[in-house]
């Protein structure tokens, strides 16, 4: 009997719903995410933004200045999950070809990637990019500049790790008697590399990406968190009140930048939260079922 | 290599390790204080402002250009007397900060403050890292028993390590706010320490679920191989109580094991606890850090990584040297 494996379904399921919420403002109508309304008149009432969830027609309730919440985290994937694809992609484009390479060499170019990666894990992640981030915000007034330095920030706590796992599993392929025979037969180095031993690491590929890419997302909501986020805020002006915002419905920042709204608003910092930690989960639990699948298979 | 010998290597590493990161930490942390402003000041990240006529529906749109306002310029020699005047400070111990929690005083000693805030975040940490491995150690224990209980195991601790630390503490706040609105029952505060003994609780229970989880996988795996080993087969044979065969036999082959994911575990509790401060209003080294990143306090910011670097170092040497003792014929073994 085929025993089942929970946590690849789980995490399926949570990836499907993902999906979902990418899609769905291609299949239903939303309302625009910028789109605020400070005021809404209940009978003979005028109430100010938030509103909370269930009133005036949101479903998930409004933020400080009336955007529909619901509207933003659904948008907000595409943003979140976008900028956490694009540092897997760079991290494996710089980690994957690297370790591979650390492996073949060995030596110094082996004792490199370790290095890298064990100076890299000498200080914890959050600390590292929150402390070097807080550091260049103040350099980096423009929207695009700051955006290249969280992306490398991420790219680069992580790279290091990534590439010593490669390195390790490439050492381990290159001893297995078909790639013997291929250096035998006087294949090259990069012919070996692609054809002999990439493939083999498929399954390691995916529980590594799977894994990166949940704690790509964790570290993104905890440097939310420190108020370490992208998306840019804009000083909403009315008459004799004034609000900075987070424009762009990223969830890291709607999280962040709102955070100290729990007691009096709690679903303003909740939903985004939830829709970040959720998503860091899926993938968490992906990375775990494939992990048991490759072990299930020996 | 003997066991002493292995140990004092480890730690010669760690210790080299610390003084990068320190030059690291403060390299990084005090850039802000190479910045001159020389023209117009907006807050980094700033798009610009809207009007709107809060009767009104209204679109917000950044204006074009917004950040292009902010004009500065960056001084290699500020930012070098920046650094030697913050070392200078750190070494006579006469550091100040502007600006501390609930405090009249506008400048304070920074060090004696800090010390406070260090105390503060350990006692939460050894709380929930106590609590975490006791916990997890009898959740990995479930693994030897009916299969319900080692589903029950093996789920929790999957779980537990998936779902990150900030996603509990809004699970944990917004529970406790929809209780006390609908039954006026107040579970835990949301403030943190000064919610007084209420605000531990919601720290430590999202603090120590990544020890328990990290602890029952490590634990529930190492235990499944040793029990698959000959001299548990030989100690059943003999007749010895199967709790004994668990405890005397068992555990001491699985705990070595067990130990190499201590330093991985010590890493990611440590992350989770400057979220966990900052979600919980824990005035400890967390929220000290994000305060020093708010208000632009770089020296603040430099002082404290410090400390967690420090911190981070001996909790990991620790880690490594209970493993090497608990295994005297694992010898360095890296950072783990």
């Amino acid at each position: 009997m085929r025993r089942l494996n929970l946590p690849l379904l789980l995490g399926l399921l949570l990836a499907m719903g993902l999906a979902v919420l990418l899609v769905l403002p291609e299949v239903v109508s939303l309302p625009d995410p910028h789109l605020g309304a400070y005021m809404q008149m209940e009978g003979k009432r005028l109430r100010l933004a938030p509103f909370a969830p269930g009133e005036f027609g949101y479903v998930l309730g409004s933020d400080m200045v009336g955007r529909d919440l619901l509207s933003r985290v659904v948008y907000g994937a595409r943003y979140t999950l976008g900028l956490a694809a694009a540092v897997i992609f760079l991290r494996a484009a710089v980690a994957l070809p690297a370790g591979l390479r650390a492996g073949w060499l060995g030596g110094r170019a082996g004792r490199l990637v370790q290095t890298l990666a064990v100076g890299f894990g000498s200080i914890p992640a959050l600390a590292l990019v929150a402390m070097t981030l807080g550091g260049l915000r103040w350099l980096l007034p423009g929207e695009t500049g700051w955006l290249a330095v969280y992306v490398a920030m991420l790219v680069l706590s992580g790279a290091p790790r990534m590439a010593e796992q490669v390195r390790r599993r490439t050492e381990e392929i290159l001893v297995m008697p078909h790639v013997e025979a291929a250096r035998a037969l006087g294949a090259t180095p990069r012919r070996i590399l692609l054809r002999h031993v990439l493939p083999l690491m498929r399954a390691d590929v995916a529980v590594m990406l799977s894994s990166e890419m949940a704690w790509v997302l964790l570290l993104m909501g905890q440097l939310a968190v420190f108020g370490i986020y992208v998306g840019g805020t804009v000083a909403v002006r009315g008459d004799g009140w004034v609000r900075h915002i987070e424009y762009l419905p990223e969830w890291g920042q709607m999280l962040g930048a709102n955070r100290h709204a729990i007691l009096g608003s709690p679903w303003i910092p909740f939903y985004p939260g939830l829709a970040l930690g959720l998503s860091a989960a899926a993938f968490h639990l992906l990375a775990e079922g494939f992990r048991l699948r490759g072990l299930r298979r020996g | 290599m003997g066991l002493w010998s292995s140990v004092v290597k480890d730690w010669g590493v760690r210790i080299g390790l610390l003084g990068l990161s320190a030059v690291i930490v403060v390299l990084v942390a005090m850039l802000p204080e190479g910045v001159v402003v020389t023209g117009e000041y907006t807050p980094p990240g700033s798009l610009g402002e809207v009007r709107t006529d809060a009767t009104q529906k209204f679109r917000i749109e950044p204006v074009p250009d917004a950040g292009a306002q902010f004009t500065y310029s960056w001084s290699p020699a500020q930012y070098r007397e920046g650094i030697v005047t913050y070392l200078q400070g750190l070494l006579a111990g006469d550091l100040t900060v502007q600006r501390w929690y609930g405090t009249a005083q506008s400048v304070l000693p920074l060090l004696p403050l800090l010390r406070e805030t260090w105390w503060l975040s350990f006692q939460l940490f050894a709380a929930a890292l106590l609590t975490g491995i006791v916990l997890g150690l009898l959740l990995g224990g479930l693994v030897l028993g009916s299969r319900g209980a080692r589903a029950f195991s093996l789920g929790l601790s999957v779980l537990g390590v998936s779902v990150p630390d900030f996603l509990l503490i809004l699970l944990g706040q917004m529970l406790t706010i929809w209780s006390y609105r609908n039954f006026g029952v107040r579970l835990w505060s949301v403030l943190g320490v000064q919610g007084g003994e209420r605000g531990w609780i919601l720290p430590l229970v999202a603090l120590s679920i990544i020890p328990m989880a990290y602890t029952a996988r490590l634990i529930s795996t190492a235990l499944d191989e040793a029990m698959r080993e000959d001299y548990i087969r030989t100690a059943r044979a003999k007749g010895v109580p199967e709790v004994l065969v668990v405890l005397k036999h068992a555990m001491r082959g699985a705990l070595p094991r067990a130990l190499n994911g201590m330093p991985a575990m010590l890493n990611v509790t440590l992350s989770s606890q400057l979220v966990v401060e900052v979600l919980t209003n824990h005035y400890g080294i967390g929220s000290g850090l994000m305060r020093g990143l708010s208000y632009g306090q770089p020296h603040v910011v430099a002082t404290i990584g410090l400390i967690f670097c420090a911190w981070f170092v001996v909790m990991d040497g620790l880690a490594v040297t209970l493993r090497a003792m608990a295994n005297p014929l694992l010898k360095g073994g890296g950072a783990g």
